[in-house]
């Protein structure tokens, strides 16, 4: 990629990574770079942007990010355009998180408290994790707003401080227990999780596979036939087809 | 709002693609099911936020998507066009950046 320029302000050379964001309603744009001051410019400004770097249309579209040795993406796309600094981190799926040890089938609970107090119970038997910390933790959570997400699934979890991995566990009720769920339906499938402080992405990606996976009713009709622990762990490897997923 | 979080969200048919804004971090787009226990589940990762949340969400069901994530307080949320952008990393630069 060529260096140009923007009145006095010179483009990054080769290998820098740069943003523009293009504000159609005032027709100007911005240009961003960690190694330069923001620059602006007007929608002749703009056309040069776009003649120099053969973007067609690009001025409907919000932001461009050009990177070192790939075509101008558009929209700033996770692929080869974020800066060599920025690592992304390895994100764990369920099945991986997920020990035998930590399936528990078939718990008896009167309500909502004990079940937190259990699961406070199990990371201390399991992981000699402190008891009420984990307990405390998932309290105030559910304080926040329930956990329950609806057709008898619920995640309680909690960011813990001290944590160095992240730890899942799923328990099977037997029978449901009320959880203040959006559908109002009570709850018989439980996704524990608990995450270090600094895990958002993680965080994330498992609360975007429980929930794929958990809002198939076939899944959900597979996991209440499972007998052994093994059989859940190898229903979360294979998803709701039975196939990696 | 320098301690914000940002988010951008772009829903089609099937999918709601969530990418999260953080210093020093790459956004790497997700993807959730387009269904009630999706929404739910995005609604349970906001709610852990600490900070002041913005998110800035497009395509089939963003009104929608506004209306059900931007109810709670520090929030706010932008409903792009899709003409503008719909890549989830795009539209959470976009909720940085909008005034």
């Amino acid at each position: 990629m060529a260096a140009g320029a923007v009145g006095d302000t010179p483009w990054p050379a080769s290998g820098h990574i740069f943003t523009i964001f293009f504000h159609p309603p005032e027709q100007s744009f911005e240009a961003v770079d960690a190694d330069l001051p923001n620059i602006s410019g007007s929608q002749h400004r703009e056309e040069q942007a776009v003649k120099r770097f053969n973007l067609p249309g690009i001025g409907r579209f919000s932001a461009v990010t050009f990177g070192p040795g790939a075509a101008p993406a558009v929209g700033a796309a996770a692929d080869g355009t974020r800066p060599a600094s920025e690592k992304v981190p390895a994100v764990k799926r369920i099945a991986e998180l997920l020990l035998p040890e930590d399936i528990l089938l078939d718990m008896e609970v009167p309500g909502k408290s004990q079940l937190i107090d259990e699961i406070g119970g199990h990371m201390q038997r399991v992981h000699a994790l402190a008891r009420e910390s984990v307990a405390l933790s998932l309290s105030h959570r559910e304080q926040i707003g329930s956990t329950g997400l609806g057709e008898g699934v619920a995640i309680p979890h909690a960011r813990v401080k001290g944590l160095d991995r992240v730890q899942v566990a799923y328990l099977r009720l037997k029978p449901p227990i009320p959880f203040d769920s959006p559908d109002g339906k009570p709850v018989s499938h439980v996704l524990v999780l608990l995450v270090p402080k600094q895990a958002t992405e993680q965080h994330l990606a498992i609360l975007a596979e429980a929930a794929q996976l958990l809002s198939d009713r076939r899944f959900r009709e597979r996991l209440h036939l499972c007998k052994h622990p093994l059989e859940v762990k190898r229903l979360f490897e294979g998803g709701p087809d039975g196939r990696a997923h | 709002m320098n301690s914000a979080l940002y988010f951008g969200v772009s829903s089609n048919n099937d999918t709601l693609e969530i990418a999260t804004l953080e210093p020093g971090r790459a956004a790497v787009a997700i993807e959730f099911p387009a269904n009630a226990m999706g929404v739910e589940a995005i609604k349970l990762f906001l709610a852990d936020c600490a900070v002041p949340v913005r998110l800035a969400v497009a395509g089939a069901a963003a009104l929608s998507l506004a209306l059900a994530l931007g109810d709670a307080p520090r929030r706010e949320v932008f409903i792009v066009s899709s003409s503008v952008t719909s890549q989830p990393v795009a539209l959470a630069h976009y909720a940085r950046r909008a005034i």
